[in-house]
């Protein structure tokens, strides 16, 4: 049943991927209240197969690849059915509605079950500290979504093309303080994620497993958030700048992310 | 033809006549008090822009309220260089309707698919209406076309982009600003030069919330003057580098024979990164801004020529909406001049309506003189029941008069109707 659920989800995500890449590639301004609603739907959906599948298998979709990238993407889903009340910043959603799409069908695809994965710790913790990074994540492809859709507005702007671009990317500022306010909700709550895993792993295990790959990961990706938030905050560079910073650290952090997948397949990546 | 519109336009007369035959609103209920005091107006209404000056008329007897109409534009341009009618138009029946789609739909206005039009057309339709008791301007007929006529403009503009993207050079301005800064609100303008189109641009600006407006003029009179229009404060032309660094738009428009905005003293008297958007509109012709200045990190500089660009790819757009607007408006027409037939067939239906009420009434008396035990809850019952019927057998035919009305067929309908039901025409039942 929650299979059906995300995959009814998965449906939505897709028309509304469609509907906004239709207005774009339309030169028209903006995304209108219809793909808000399509999205509103999709949420609903994605809630329900949540809920779902907590109901089955006594335990939220947070362990194992296939449920982690179902619940990654319902938080970004919910970022743009967020976004969807305002229609200026509406847009964004025309990069990060497919990011939804991909990741449910790679969910789909892949399965979305327990995978029985013996993590040391279950239980509140567990779900504290994968939901707090989840959120890190989320907020953080929110953050370089908007970031990229910055840089690109910004270009044309700059060189007085005024096609699709301008007419369906929201305004600069717009852009901007999505992106600083997605960094650093991002960033907050992967600091207190880190924390919370950090503590209990010590507590478990009465040290930190340093060399652990996902630990690599995930320290690398919040010092890349840091990185970004200092190029926004330390007045010494320009918003384009720190929109760069943003975008470049994601990507780094993303590309680090498949390099590990592929070099330690063993490794137990929640993600 | 029960429908007419008479007036001028910017295609018919220049601005010096159309100002002479303009209404201030003022005179508007005066207008159409006169114009409903000759023969054959049924109704009226008035639309009187910088752009035109139009009698929308629903007629009894055409000819003579027509002559009447023009005899009062006449009177109200006073001395004209060519006799008045030699300006003005007349459009009747379905083309008077069309008229009236296409001036509130933007596709009749000097700037293609404007929007203001449509307040305009709306604020005229009001006034109309506010005329009431004797001088009773709109009736059930131009309440239908216009409201119709406002629903046509918004459809117009929902469906097609005749009206999306700059027209102007102001405007265009406007949207790249907005672009940029997103909402205008309490961002800080500076005009260099307050030259009219200058000017023009602020006003826009400021329409959209610009705050804080500086001027800098060499001729500190105009400056002034130019600042206390929009509660701005003017500055010398000396000191405008000052100010630059606290501001966001920037509009030049000086008539200086070479830039007074150099790469050099920007660098100079400039923060090296700028921490926020500056956006330079130079109007100036020679321009006022050295381009290289539009390569600096956070500066957007657009000059005249760059607007000129956007306002004529915006108004190309508008230009190829115009078939799916004028299709959309035929369609409208279509409609309205259907609702409007159909209105022949309402005597007709009205006495057919009066009869069956009339024979439901006594058939519904003779039966309560027999049925006097019926308590008075249970009479209320029957009396619902009977009118429910009534409704529900009339409704069909009715709806089918109307409808053969709207497509021309009503004498062949309404014969076969009144034979069937036994209805003389215009006499009694």
């Amino acid at each position: 049943m929650h299979l059906l659920a995300y995959a009814i989800a998965a449906v939505l995500y897709l028309a509304a991927s469609i509907r906004y890449a239709m207005r774009f590639a339309r030169a028209r301004p903006g995304a209108t209240a219809l793909v808000a609603i399509i999205i509103y739907a999709g949420v609903g959906f994605h809630l329900a197969g949540f809920a779902l599948y907590w109901v089955r298998f006594g335990e939220a979709p947070l362990v194992g690849l296939g449920p982690s990238l179902a619940s990654l993407s319902l938080l970004v889903a919910l970022a743009i059915a967020g976004m969807g009340l305002f229609s200026s910043a509406r847009p964004v959603g025309l990069l990060l509605a497919p990011v939804v799409v991909l990741f449910l069908l790679l969910a789909l695809v892949i399965g979305i079950h327990p995978t029985g994965s013996e993590l040391e710790f279950r239980g509140p913790w567990l779900l504290f500290h994968i939901s707090l990074a989840f959120f890190g994540y989320a907020g953080w492809v929110v953050s370089a979504a908007a970031a990229s859709m910055y840089l690109l507005q910004f270009r044309e702007l700059k060189h007085k093309r005024l096609g699709a671009v301008f007419q369906f990317f929201p305004p600069l500022e717009t852009l901007d303080k999505l992106a600083e306010w997605a960094l650093v909700i991002g960033f907050s709550a992967m600091t207190l994620g880190l924390a919370v895993g950090w503590a209990w792993t010590i507590r478990f295990e009465q040290a930190l497993r340093i060399s652990d790959p996902k630990v690599i990961w995930g320290v690398l990706a919040w010092l890349a958030m840091l990185l970004a938030l200092w190029a926004r905050f330390s007045g010494m560079r320009t918003n384009r700048q720190a929109a760069l910073w943003n975008v470049v650290g994601f990507a780094v952090v993303f590309l680090a992310y498949f390099v590990a997948r592929m070099l330690i397949p063993e490794t137990q990546f929640f993600l | 033809m029960p429908f007419a519109v008479v007036g001028l336009n910017h295609r018919t007369a220049p601005v010096e006549v159309r100002e002479k035959f303009a209404f201030a609103s003022t005179e508007m209920t005066d207008a159409l008090a006169r114009v409903l005091e000759g023969k054959g107006v049924a109704e009226v209404a008035l639309i009187s822009t910088c752009n035109r000056t139009e009698f929308y008329l629903h007629l009894t007897e055409p000819e003579e309220a027509i002559s009447h109409v023009i005899e009062t534009l006449a009177d109200q341009s006073g001395e004209l260089p060519k006799p008045a009618d030699r300006y003005l138009y007349v459009r009747r029946g379905s083309d008077a309707v069309q008229h009236l789609y296409k001036v509130v739909s933007g596709v009749d206005s000097m700037v293609l698919g404007e929007v203001q039009i449509q307040g305009q057309v709306r604020e005229a339709y009001e006034t109309a209406r506010s005329l009431t008791g004797q001088r009773q301007a709109v009736r059930a007929v131009f309440n239908r076309l216009f409201q119709s006529a406002l629903a046509v403009g918004g459809r117009v503009r929902s469906e097609t982009r005749l009206s999306e993207g700059a027209a102007s050079i102001p405007s265009a301005a406007v949207e790249l600003a907005r672009k940029i800064f997103g909402s205008l609100r309490g961002r800080r303008g500076m005009v260099i030069g307050a030259g009219d189109m200058g000017e023009l641009t602020l006003e826009c600006l400021v329409d959209e919330g610009v705050t804080s407006v500086m001027v800098a003029s060499r001729n500190m009179a105009r400056a002034q003057k130019v600042a206390e229009k929009f509660g701005g404060s003017s500055v010398a032309f000396s000191d405008f580098w000052d100010q630059l660094p606290e501001m966001d738009i920037v509009i030049t428009c000086t008539a200086a024979p070479h830039a007074m905005v150099t790469l050099e003293e920007f660098r100079r008297r400039m923060p090296a990164k700028l921490k926020s958007p500056l956006f330079i509109v130079d109007i100036a012709i020679p321009r006022d801004v050295e381009p290289d200045i539009g390569e600096l990190p956070n500066v957007f500089l657009y000059s005249i020529d760059d607007l000129k660009t956007i306002v004529t790819a915006n108004h190309e757009r508008r230009e190829a909406e115009l078939p799916k607007a004028e299709a959309i408006i035929e369609d409208e027409v279509d409609n309205f001049w259907k609702w409007y037939s159909g209105l022949r067939a309402v005597p007709f239906i009205r006495r057919l309506r009066d009869r069956a009420e009339s024979v439901r009434q006594t058939e519904l008396e003779r039966a309560f003189k027999q049925l006097d035990h019926l308590p008075a809850t249970d009479r209320e019952r029957v009396e619902r029941l009977t009118r429910d019927i009534l409704q529900k057998v009339l409704h069909q035919p009715t709806a089918r008069m109307r409808e053969a009305a709207g497509d021309g067929r009503e004498h062949d309908i309404l014969e076969a109707a009144r034979y069937l039901f036994g209805i003389e025409e215009g006499g009694d039942v």
